[in-house]
């Protein structure tokens, strides 16, 4: 080992990570040279600023938009086990369940034309609807999603469980047997939690939740956005009450 | 047995068999330091998102493939560190091409509040460290931030552990000349190439 080999043992010198044999030989090699010397210092001062850097943690807001995310893109995997839809504490659940009450929302949304998402219900409310949607109407109101830059293509992916299965080669999926396990029983009880399920999201403006009709049938629907690395979608999906069972998927590029 | 008192490898044991709170427990337990891993990587907020998001959805997905004997947060800080890498290479080759503009996005960076500098000094470590290359960066956020030692930083990687050493010799060298504890080497020009 030349002399200055000793140079490129520093830092494993410092973290201990040396073997005996070349830890004695750097011992001995110190006191006579002033660049290891120095190297060492500069090194130990490094440290000592890494060091004071500020422990990273997610806040608050971000957890709880990522747990909902999570939960999303979780469910969209197909899946045949029952799985709870997102990780919310039962004690949570339970208080949310308590706080809130379907019934005693007020009026339904206008009839006719469906409704556009629009600065999404910033509270943690569910609007009721006697709109009755299809699938080009869900996707319509989707569509009018404003978005913070000009729209990047008008491409819809709709995605039914049959596109799902033309679509898998083509990277995205989409899991229509999801299966909630309530642990209420009764109609209006498991549709509550399924609603309350997905609610933890529900103080970002970006999502928004209604329970309306589709296809003649009592549904839960849940508008949200989805910011990804290189792209943001809009999607909204339709969930069937009595199970979660998604009905209904599709999503816009933005 | 208590949620604290379960071991990852409860957690996994009893997700396989089908109970949808452990992975949930798993996640909590593991999503705050996969997300500093990747936020030190990326340099970004939401990139660092992106990457914890991607982490759990594999895990979540790849669980049942998972060698039991191995550590799960071994297997989750290559995941975080793969995919990050990625992010931050993909960033660093689109935008960057000078030293300026590294400083640049260092500088650019969002982060929620908490992550401000206590102190200028701080700021200028962080700056320092987001002008490492990517690989530089991964051994010293691993190492010097996360505690890992060489071998548990060559498992993340997929590298030996002779190349953790250079590399976190040679990285820590970079950051003490940016942060002037030694001369900066006349001649050298601001390198962003990939070092062995």
């Amino acid at each position: 080992m030349n002399a200055h080999e000793e140079l490129e043992l520093l830092s494993a010198f410092l973290d201990g990570e040396l073997t005996d044999a070349e830890r004695l030989r750097v011992d001995a090699h110190l006191p006579g040279c002033a660049e290891c010397r120095a190297t060492l210092d500069a090194l130990r001062a490094t440290l000592g600023d890494l060091g004071s850097l500020p422990r990273i943690e997610m806040d608050e807001t971000s957890v709880s938009r990522f747990d909902t995310h999570l939960a999303v893109r979780r469910s969209r995997r197909p899946s045949t086990s029952r799985v709870w839809f997102s990780g919310a504490a039962a004690a949570a659940i339970i208080g949310l369940i308590a706080s809130f009450a379907i019934l005693r929302h007020p009026a339904f949304a206008p009839e006719g034309a469906p409704k556009a998402l629009g600065a999404a219900a910033g509270s943690s409310g569910i609007e009721t609807s006697d709109t009755d949607y299809t699938a080009a109407s869900a996707r319509a109101a989707l569509g009018e999603y404003p978005s913070k830059d000009t729209f990047a293509t008008g491409h819809y992916d709709a995605l039914t469980a049959e596109d799902a299965q033309a679509e898998s080669g083509a990277g995205t999926t989409f899991g229509a047997t999801r299966q909630y396990a309530p642990a209420a029983t009764g109609a209006d009880a498991r549709f509550r939690e399924c609603a309350t399920s997905v609610e933890r999201g529900a103080d970002l403006q970006t999502v928004r939740y209604l329970i309306a009709r589709f296809n003649g049938e009592r549904a839960f629907f849940l508008f949200y956005l989805a910011p990804a690395q290189n792209a943001t979608r809009a999607e909204v999906w339709v969930l069937r009450p009595s199970d979660c069972f998604t009905l209904y998927f599709a999503q816009r590029k933005l | 047995m208590s949620e604290q008192d379960a071991s990852d490898a409860d957690l996994i044991g009893r997700h396989l068999a089908g109970e949808g709170r452990a992975f949930d427990e798993i996640v909590s337990r593991h999503r705050n330091r996969v997300y500093a891993i990747a936020f030190r990587i990326c340099n970004r907020h939401e990139d660092a998102l992106d990457v914890t998001q991607d982490v759990f959805v594999t895990a979540y997905r790849k669980l049942s493939s998972f060698r039991q004997e191995a550590q799960l947060t071994t297997w989750l800080h290559r995941l975080a560190v793969n995919a990050a890498l990625d992010l931050a290479r993909k960033r660093s080759r689109r935008d960057h091409r000078s030293l300026e503009a590294a400083e640049q996005l260092a500088d650019d960076a969002p982060g929620p509040d908490e992550y401000a500098a206590a102190s200028v000094r701080a700021a200028e470590v962080q700056r320092a460290l987001a002008r490492l290359s990517p690989d530089h960066r991964a051994v010293v956020v691993l190492h010097d931030l996360h505690d890992l030692d060489y071998a548990e930083v060559a498992a993340a990687l997929g590298i030996p552990v002779g190349t953790v050493k250079s590399r976190l010799h040679r990285a820590r060298l970079e950051l003490a000349r940016s942060l002037k504890h030694l001369e900066p080497i006349e001649g050298e020009p601001p390198s962003k190439v990939e070092k062995p």
